[in-house]
């Protein structure tokens, strides 16, 4: 059942999520997690393709960690032995898991985050007593990070384009490009804050005066069930995890 | 020259913030472009005049049809397998502008192609000359003006002699003096039979140019003529 969720119910369950992500022990304990993980994005109407769509890139870095998780993990029983030499473990191989169930589970918790609108996200943390100036400013940074990666790919195509082939590169030199990227694009992204510093200046913003809203933010009976299914779980997962 | 061919192509974006699937920018669009010509791509906003230039340039490929260059699938092509044969100035030039000097930045494409760096130095000192930006070469690329920066993204693309160069939106904030400038290189470009895609809102450009108008709606639909 997908509802329009209220933005703090959202933080709350992205906030339990990741946290338990960051705490996996169990093979059952992750189990847990991605079948409540996608229960959330379900509740709150993200498609579940979304996480997908953000790991899409990574794919490549997340099979190598993995790999390298499963050759250099050496704890559990032995599955693969080279000789004497223990090459896969049953260790290995829940390390790399693990480390698939957190991304996986992060991604899913951004696609969330990325679901809740800049001024929803601004009264969400008014409400939860989080100064307005730093409310204001992780929002913006938050906004302009689609932005930056934007521009820097501008600019990698741009190189691309005129011969630099990042295939056949040698790392130094596909570093020292990727900082030549990263300059221009960082620039822009500056000059552009400062436009829109002097935007808000001029339309008389200023984050530090006091303000009132005209919209208000309201928990709806989901978004209540949300807080004690989030503690139930947590609770659920942690007694999962740490049984002896 | 190398003759471009968009054969039956369909394509839309991906998802929108709630992820929910885009309409379709083209529907089975086929065109082909003949080089030694200039074609103006007109149209309203977010008919998908950028689009076609991405898809042309390699930096999106289509969900179904295919973009040929000379026979060859751009799909199928890296990026700089492309750019032998495509050179495009950005709707922003200052995101493709990745050197802090001027110079060094029409000599990129030049060096990473091969080119020894002085001989690149000097050709790329004769490029900024003929684009009318010998004075700007000491300014940092970031701090030139709009007009300039999009002088040097064309002028760090001829160097390198593509076989088509395409304008996304150059035009329109150029003062008489740069557009002057930059028109005149692109006849010259035409001239010497290359192709040459100008993005604009405006027909009288293509009039001016005596450009191939290309006119496209949202939805798809290309009028070309």
């Amino acid at each position: 059942m997908s509802v329009e969720a209220d933005p703090r119910s959202k933080l709350f369950a992205v906030f339990c999520l990741t946290t338990m992500a960051l705490l996996i022990r169990q093979g059952e304990s992750a189990l847990l997690l991605a079948a409540l993980t996608i229960a959330a994005l379900a509740l709150f109407g993200v498609r579940l393709s979304a996480p997908f769509r953000i790991l899409r890139k990574l794919v490549p870095a997340l099979l190598v960690v993995s790999v390298l998780q499963v050759l250099l993990v050496k704890a559990g029983r032995p599955l693969l032995l080279l000789g004497s030499i223990r090459l896969v473990t049953t260790g290995g191989l829940q390390a790399a898991l693990f480390m698939a169930a957190r991304v996986g589970i992060i991604a899913s918790c951004g696609s969330i985050l990325y679901s809740i609108g800049f001024s929803d996200f601004l009264l969400a943390m008014r409400s939860i007593r989080v100064p307005y100036e730093l409310a204001f400013m992780s929002a913006m940074g938050a906004k302009f990070l689609p932005l930056l990666a934007e521009e820097m790919s501008d600019s990698l195509i741009s190189a691309q384009l005129r011969g630099a082939d990042l295939r056949r590169m040698g790392l130094v030199r596909r570093l020292r490009l990727y900082v030549d990227v990263l300059m221009p694009a960082t620039v822009t992204a500056m000059s552009r804050a400062e436009g829109i510093s002097w935007a808000l200046e001029l339309k008389g913003f200023n984050p530090g005066k006091p303000r009132t809203y005209w919209r208000k933010l309201e928990m709806g009976m989901s978004d209540w069930l949300v807080l004690p299914a989030g503690a139930i779980a947590f609770a659920a997962f942690l007694a999962i995890n740490y049984r002896r | 020259m190398k003759q471009v061919v968009f054969e039956s192509v369909v394509f839309s974006y991906p998802a929108d913030r709630d992820f929910a699937p885009a309409p379709r920018v083209f529907d089975r669009l086929s065109l082909t472009l003949k080089p030694g010509r200039a074609y103006v791509l007109l149209g309203p906003n977010g008919c998908g005049k950028s689009t076609f230039a991405k898809l042309m340039a390699g930096i999106i490929c289509p969900d179904e049809g295919r973009v040929l260059i000379g026979g060859d699938e751009v799909s199928k092509m890296s990026l700089p397998e492309v750019g032998r044969s495509v050179g495009i100035v950005m709707q922003n030039p200052s995101r493709q502008l990745i050197c802090s000097r001027p110079v060094d930045e029409v000599a990129f494409g030049l060096v990473q192609r091969g080119m020894d760096r002085d001989a690149a130095g000097a050709f790329a000192a004769e490029a900024l000359e003929s684009y009318g930006l010998s004075e700007a070469s000491g300014t940092y690329t970031q701090r030139l003006s709009k007009g300039e920066q999009i002088r040097l993204a064309m002028a760090s693309w001829t160097v390198l002699k593509p076989d088509w160069m395409i304008l996304d939106e150059s035009l329109s904030s150029l003062d008489i003096c740069s557009k002057g400038i930059v028109l005149g290189k692109v006849a010259e470009m035409a001239a010497q039979g290359h192709g040459v895609i100008v993005v604009s809102h405006s027909s009288e450009l293509a009039d001016e140019m005596g450009a191939v108008k290309i006119t496209m709606e949202k939805g798809g639909a290309v009028l070309v003529g």
